[in-house]
């Protein structure tokens, strides 16, 4: 792995995303809520703050109280779709969401987005000139207008198109026309959540038009392989997405259901017995027969790839810090904590 | 906005193991020039690696989406 050259980040560029993104009034009512939130929001910032720290060099943008704002409200906003995932799958969700109620874990969402959306104007210097303005409030619509359209997608997603309910045999067409439809589920989902973050990054720094667009076309290929790693983490990580009914056809899965194998039909069988009797263990080394998780390190290289690509134009001097950025996020090597 | 389906790359990908370079050059047929040579590319460095050694990495545990802190799904299977 090569370490990413030090010419191409710089020790002044302090974001602090956690903090900010738990800074709303109506987390003081909540502070066991406000305390586990940072704990977990940290996880994911440490990840992103040297890409972002990477583009703030590009850009020579030196982070505000503004632009901060804008940058951890979509923190706070992705991570405000765990506990209403969590209600709606019925899964299990931590003592202090749950202590709130269903009613009461929406309002205290519902507030907290309000929030979000209010705080990068509320947060702009009165003496700030009128184009970093206009940037802060170009980039606040695009969170917004991103998270509508997620949430479209989180209403196909309940609705339940990507789940495995017909009858054995199963057909590897019908299998495919699902699998499809994931694909188009994650580009409404994931994609356009991670494309969202570049491009308010972009904007916000005030990068040049063409730049804005070629970060926002990484971040959704990004996205995507942040999807695909997530949907490892289902199976074969902590997750549970081989131990519900009806199970929902992920990648993996996508994958094993859309290929001819000699497995197929007793991997058909597996995935339709409910779940209280389903042998996960047996699902998960008919996945390693066909090389699941190879499949997946090739979507996420394909999509890495593509994303480094997307900025060759506009951008060709990111494109190698960035490419060592993905490496290191979807290794997990040490570079990627910093 | 991926040029090449999720269907495709999975079919390509069981080519790629087996070594069916027509059934490769079935899937690819459709592909502009340049998205073929990338997912070649892409996928013969994959497979030059062991079968071992090319699966995507774990603990996924530590994944970017949101992990609140749940004791029954803490354990890494």
């Amino acid at each position: 792995m090569t370490p990413a050259p030090s010419t191409t980040t710089r020790d002044d560029i302090v974001w602090d995303l956690a903090r900010h993104a738990v800074s709303y009034p109506a987390f003081d009512e909540h502070p066991a809520i406000r305390t586990e939130f940072a704990r977990s929001l940290h996880k994911r910032t440490r990840l992103w703050e040297p890409l972002l720290s990477l583009l703030a060099a590009e850009f020579d943008h030196r982070p505000t109280e503004a632009s901060a704002k804008v940058l951890s409200g979509w923190f706070t906003m992705v991570h405000l779709s765990a506990p209403i995932d969590q209600l709606v799958d019925r899964d299990p969700m931590s003592d202090h969401w749950r202590r709130l109620g269903g009613a009461g874990a929406v309002q205290l969402v519902l507030t907290l987005k309000d929030q979000v959306f209010r705080a990068p104007l509320l947060a702009l210097d009165p003496r700030t000139d009128a184009a970093a303005a206009h940037a802060v409030t170009r980039a606040t619509v695009e969170l917004g207008s991103a998270c509508l359209t997620a949430s479209i997608g989180e209403y196909l997603d309940v609705v339940g198109y990507s789940e495995l309910r017909s009858r054995p045999p199963y057909p590897v067409p019908e299998a495919a026309r699902v699998a499809l439809f994931y694909e188009q589920l994650v580009g409404w989902k994931s994609s356009v959540i991670y494309e969202c973050l570049l491009r308010c990054a972009a904007l916000t720094m005030r990068a040049p038009e063409p730049a804005v667009d070629a970060l926002a076309a990484f971040g959704h290929h990004i996205g995507f392989a942040v999807q695909v790693l997530d949907d490892a983490g289902g199976v074969w990580g902590g997750g549970d997405d081989l131990e519900k009914d009806p199970v929902k056809v992920t990648s993996p899965l996508a994958h094993a259901l859309t290929t001819d194998h000699p497995r197929r039909d007793e991997l058909v069988d597996l995935l339709h017995t409910p779940a209280a009797r389903r042998d996960v263990e047996r699902v998960r080394a008919l996945l390693d027969e066909v090389q699941a998780r190879a499949f997946l390190e090739f979507l996420i290289r394909d999509r890495v790839s593509l994303a480094a690509g997307a900025l060759a134009e506009a951008l060709p001097g990111l494109v190698a810090p960035l490419e060592r950025w993905a490496d290191a996020y979807f290794r997990r090597t040490a570079q990627a904590t910093r | 906005m991926n040029p090449i389906n999720l269907v495709d790359l999975s079919r390509l990908f069981t080519a790629g193991v087996r070594a069916d370079t027509a059934r490769q050059d079935e899937i690819l047929g459709r592909a502009d020039a340049a998205d073929r040579a990338r997912v070649e590319r892409v996928l013969a460095d994959l497979l030059d690696a062991p079968e071992d050694t090319r699966m995507l990495r774990l603990p996924m545990t530590d994944t970017d989406m949101v992990d609140f802190e749940i004791e029954e799904e803490a354990a890494p299977r």
